[in-house]
């Protein structure tokens, strides 16, 4: 896979970039800010972008600005944003506007190299990625906000992972059950959140989605 | 029949109350064209000038023969009608809705008619024809006109310096007098009076001769009413002033006037009498009747307020020591003049040591007096201090501005006390206020210990000596409200420097935050991502396959320090709370709360010092529930409360455990000294076995 970096921390970049190739992949640019990045982009568009959210000038959200338009100017490249502590506004508006191709993940979450490769395979499949704390934060919103929840623990954990891009047979593995006890959970989280059969991967986005709305809302 | 039967005054026809409205809306009409009132008062003043020329001439004319002409009643006479023809068109034209200008008008034109009408007789019976019926009814009117000028002067003095007469009795009472003038001068008028000399033998021509008797009896009655009515006007004026507060007050000593050297005409009046000299009693007469157009006329004309006293003593002072100064030398010349009249027959010696004497004398004698009649008549600083000790001797705390406020009579005055020996000056709550005082308003210092410690701000107004004598007076309750002001700044200064080290300490943690989120975490991570790649190559490695799993380890070891590093931050001060407020960040918390949270916060954000202060309240209040409580569950609200004009944050924490909770223990007073620096308040209830209650209010711009 083709990947840009962003991230004004030279230190960070380096480890990042060496921690790809070393994974496999094809690092093609290492930038420092938006504005490099835009360019790199232009130059030699990639298969996929990792983004810093804290960039200068302002070191606020520089970031999720660029990620917005890279989005609408190369719709084809897929985005993974990095931040050190969860940012979820301007993370989750992107997420919601346009929720292909698109994750968010802890800088540290990196560190888990089958975690890092999931998420990057699943964004890169047009899927969606947010990070665990991100979601547990929601849940547990839900939980306090709302105690006679439509969905069982068991399904909001197996919800969690998916939101986390595992399939079915990874979440399987996870929670150590069988898979078909995994599809039935699923199943019932579709139908609890009034989900119509689709394209199998488009529901899973959404039902993540489903739920964090609720829960900002 | 019913109709008249209802109100006794209609059978009168005219009432004087419709008569005195009458003349108001008169009052009323003509204040509306100001060229009209000149030319009223213009005619009024002209036609009482005219008849005491006309006075002047027929007196000199006649000078002589029946009636020798009198210079000094004339004098007096002239006095009397200038003053009030002066004054009356002053006041009438600057105050022309006021009575009283109008009322002196009249008087000047009643004297002049009558002292014309005296002439005119006087005229006819010397070289006319003495059975012409003109000046015999020229002599009836001028003997008549001295009921109209007595009630005039009692409608003077019942209406100065109000315009109204003090109650609705008192109105009543006035009109009673007025109609029993009325009344004893149309008796007058058609009465069958035995004229004195040089009119002896003379007729009035309007005589009613049948019911002669009856005449004499109403114009005894009606003119005895009106002289009661008169006392009784001068007695309102008594009960007046013993109302009147503020302003009026101070008109109503312009009266004094004539209340003070009436002891002198009476003198006068007396010592002309035994020694028999009318003109001492002219003179005291003619005296006391123009001063009270004058003392009226200052005193609705407002003059010069608060100098009336000083004035008053002033002048007094000085009449006293002339009169006594003439004493003086009077009986020295006298004396010295017998006890001399056996040696030389001039006077010059006797008068020469009696004017040196008067000389020496006259010093001291006036500073004497003064000194006496200040002590005595200075009311007004009198008064004032009065006001002043009845304010010091409360018990509660004195509010010294007040109190200088009400004795002075003036609003404008402001007390400021002075620190450091008066480089400084603060107000009783110890804000600070201008060194220089203020541009309007003119400073009087009080000095205690030889240190400058309290200064009144004032406006021209206030009378200098009765300011400086009350804060002589006040001067150890100055000291003490200075000695409170300054510590109240000092409060001020305590609370404003917690309210810094709040803030240093608050941006402080924000500085630390940034530092470990964004230098020792990312340098972490940094190493650790390194070591991560390194395993990932060591695993491919066959010579360094054996390394991997110790690199893992590393990296684990770092990630868990890396997470450390994180809740370390997040506890300094939550990213949440910067990103997304109050709410998010509390929402974060209670998920991981172990009891059940019921959490009700408002979206609002406020300013960062108080989203801490809030955060810090609001995550301690768990802490302490699940501590010590022994709660199922907790409700913690934050609402944004708007008030009169400030707006105020408003926290409320309240479990179901076992309640007992102290002020003093050290989590309760941590958080109520941060709420306290920010102008806040917390409020605890906390009930043995019946839960706790924790309130905060914050004012939302701090």
């Amino acid at each position: 896979m083709r990947i840009v970096i962003a991230d004004d921390s030279a230190l960070l970049r380096e480890g990042l970039r060496r921690l790809l190739q070393e994974a496999g992949h094809d690092v093609v640019a290492c930038v420092s800010d938006a504005v490099e990045l835009l360019a790199a982009i232009d130059a030699d568009p990639p298969d996929l972008a990792v983004i810093d959210i804290r960039m200068p000038p302002t070191f606020t959200h520089e970031g999720s600005v660029a990620a917005a338009q890279i989005r609408a100017r190369w719709p084809d490249v897929a985005v993974l944003l990095l931040s050190q502590v969860i940012e979820a506004t301007h993370a989750l508006q992107l997420a919601q506007s346009q929720p292909q191709r698109f994750g968010y993940l802890l800088k540290d979450r990196i560190l888990d190299v089958s975690l890092l490769t999931d998420a990057l395979t699943t964004v890169a499949n047009g899927g969606t990625v947010l990070d665990p704390e991100i979601v547990s934060a929601f849940f547990r919103r839900r939980s306090t906000q709302e105690r006679t929840s439509r969905l069982t623990s068991r399904e909001r954990e197996v919800l969690a992972a998916m939101a986390e891009g595992r399939s079915n047979n990874a979440i399987a593995t996870l929670l150590g059950v069988s898979d078909k006890t995994i599809e039935s959970h699923v199943a019932s989280v579709f139908s609890k959140l009034d989900l119509l059969p689709e394209a199998a991967d488009h529901r899973r986005v959404r039902a993540v989605l489903a739920w964090l709305e609720e829960g900002i809302g | 029949m019913s109709v008249i039967g209802g109100d006794p005054t209609l059978r009168l026809g005219v009432s004087p109350e419709v008569a005195t409205q009458a003349m108001c809306d008169t009052v009323a009409v003509l204040t509306e064209r100001p060229r009209l009132v000149r030319c009223v008062v213009a005619a009024g003043a002209s036609l009482a000038l005219v008849g005491y020329l006309y006075t002047l001439i027929i007196r000199s004319r006649v000078d002589g023969s029946v009636a020798p002409f009198d210079v000094t009643e004339s004098v007096v006479y002239g006095a009397a009608l200038a003053s009030s023809a002066a004054v009356g068109s002053v006041v009438a034209l600057r105050r022309p809705r006021h009575p009283v200008g109008w009322l002196f008008i009249a008087l000047a034109m009643a004297l002049a008619i009558g002292g014309a009408g005296d002439a005119y007789a006087l005229d006819g019976a010397v070289f006319g024809d003495r059975a012409a019926v003109a000046p015999r009814l020229a002599l009836v009117a001028g003997q008549a006109s001295f009921v109209v000028w007595v009630a005039l002067l009692s409608a003077v003095l019942q209406l100065t310096p109000t315009g109204a007469p003090l109650t609705t009795r008192w109105r009543r009472g006035l009109a009673v007098s007025t109609l029993g003038a009325i009344v004893g001068l149309a008796a007058k008028v058609v009465q069958d009076t035995e004229f004195e000399a040089p009119f002896a033998g003379l007729r009035n021509p309007l005589a009613l001769g049948g019911i002669g008797p009856m005449v004499d009896v109403v114009a005894a009655v009606g003119i005895t009413v009106s002289m009661l009515g008169f006392v009784a006007a001068a007695a309102s004026l008594v009960f007046r002033f013993r109302r009147a507060a503020g302003d009026e007050r101070q008109q109503l000593r312009w009266l004094t006037i004539v209340v003070v050297p009436l002891p002198l005409f009476v003198a006068l009046s007396i010592v002309g009498a035994l020694v028999g000299l009318p003109v001492l009693r002219s003179i005291a007469t003619g005296g006391f009747v123009a001063l009270i157009p004058l003392a009226a006329g200052l005193s609705v004309r407002r003059a010069q307020l608060y100098d009336v006293d000083r004035i008053f003593s002033r002048t007094a002072a000085y009449t006293l020591s002339a009169t006594v100064l003439t004493i003086v030398f009077v009986a020295v010349a006298a004396g010295l003049g017998r006890v001399l009249s056996g040696v030389t027959s001039s006077d010059a010696i006797a008068s020469a040591v009696a004017a040196a004497s008067t000389v020496i004398a006259a010093g001291p004698v006036h500073w004497f007096l003064r000194d006496r009649l200040d002590r005595r008549f200075d009311r007004g600083r009198y008064e004032a201090l009065r006001v002043l000790q009845q304010h010091l001797a409360a018990n509660a705390p004195v509010d010294l501005g007040a109190a200088f406020r009400a004795a002075l009579g003036s609003t404008t005055v402001r007390i400021e006390y002075a620190l450091e020996g008066g480089a400084r000056w603060v107000d009783e709550s110890g804000i600070a206020q201008s060194p220089d005082g203020s541009q309007e308003l003119e400073a009087v210092e009080v000095m205690a210990r030889h240190e400058v410690i309290a200064r009144a701000l004032v406006d021209e107004r206030v009378d200098r000596r009765t300011l400086e004598a009350m804060m002589r007076e006040a001067s150890a309750e100055l000291d003490n409200v200075r000695l409170r002001a300054e510590l109240a700044e000092q409060l001020e200064e305590v609370r404003q420097s917690r309210t810094r080290i709040l803030a240093a300490q608050a941006a402080e943690r924000r500085r630390i935050e940034r530092n470990l989120h964004d230098g020792a975490q990312q340098r972490l991570l940094a190493i650790a991502m390194e070591l991560r790649a390194g395993q990932l190559r060591a695993g491919t490695d066959e010579i360094g396959g054996s390394q991997a799993p110790l690199l893992g380890r590393a990296v684990e070891e770092i990630g868990a320090a890396i997470r450390d590093l994180r809740a370390l931050a997040n506890g300094l001060r939550p990213a949440t709370l910067e990103s997304s407020g109050l709410r998010g960040a509390l929402d974060e918390l209670a998920g991981r709360f172990p009891c059940a949270v019921e959490l009700d916060v408002t979206d609002a954000r406020f300013a960062p010092a108080v989203e801490d202060a809030l955060w810090f309240v609001g995550s301690e209040c768990l802490a302490n529930v699940q501590k010590h409580a022994n709660a199922h569950g907790v409700q913690l609200s934050i609402r944004r409360v708007n008030g009169e004009g400030a707006c105020t944050v408003e926290l409320r924490c309240m479990d179901d455990g076992c309640g007992g909770a102290r002020r003093t223990g050290s989590g309760l007073l941590g958080m109520a000294d941060r709420i306290a620096a920010l102008g806040g308040r917390l409020h605890v209830r906390s009930p043995l076995g019946k839960g706790t209650e924790i309130v905060v209010e914050v004012p939302c711009e701090s």
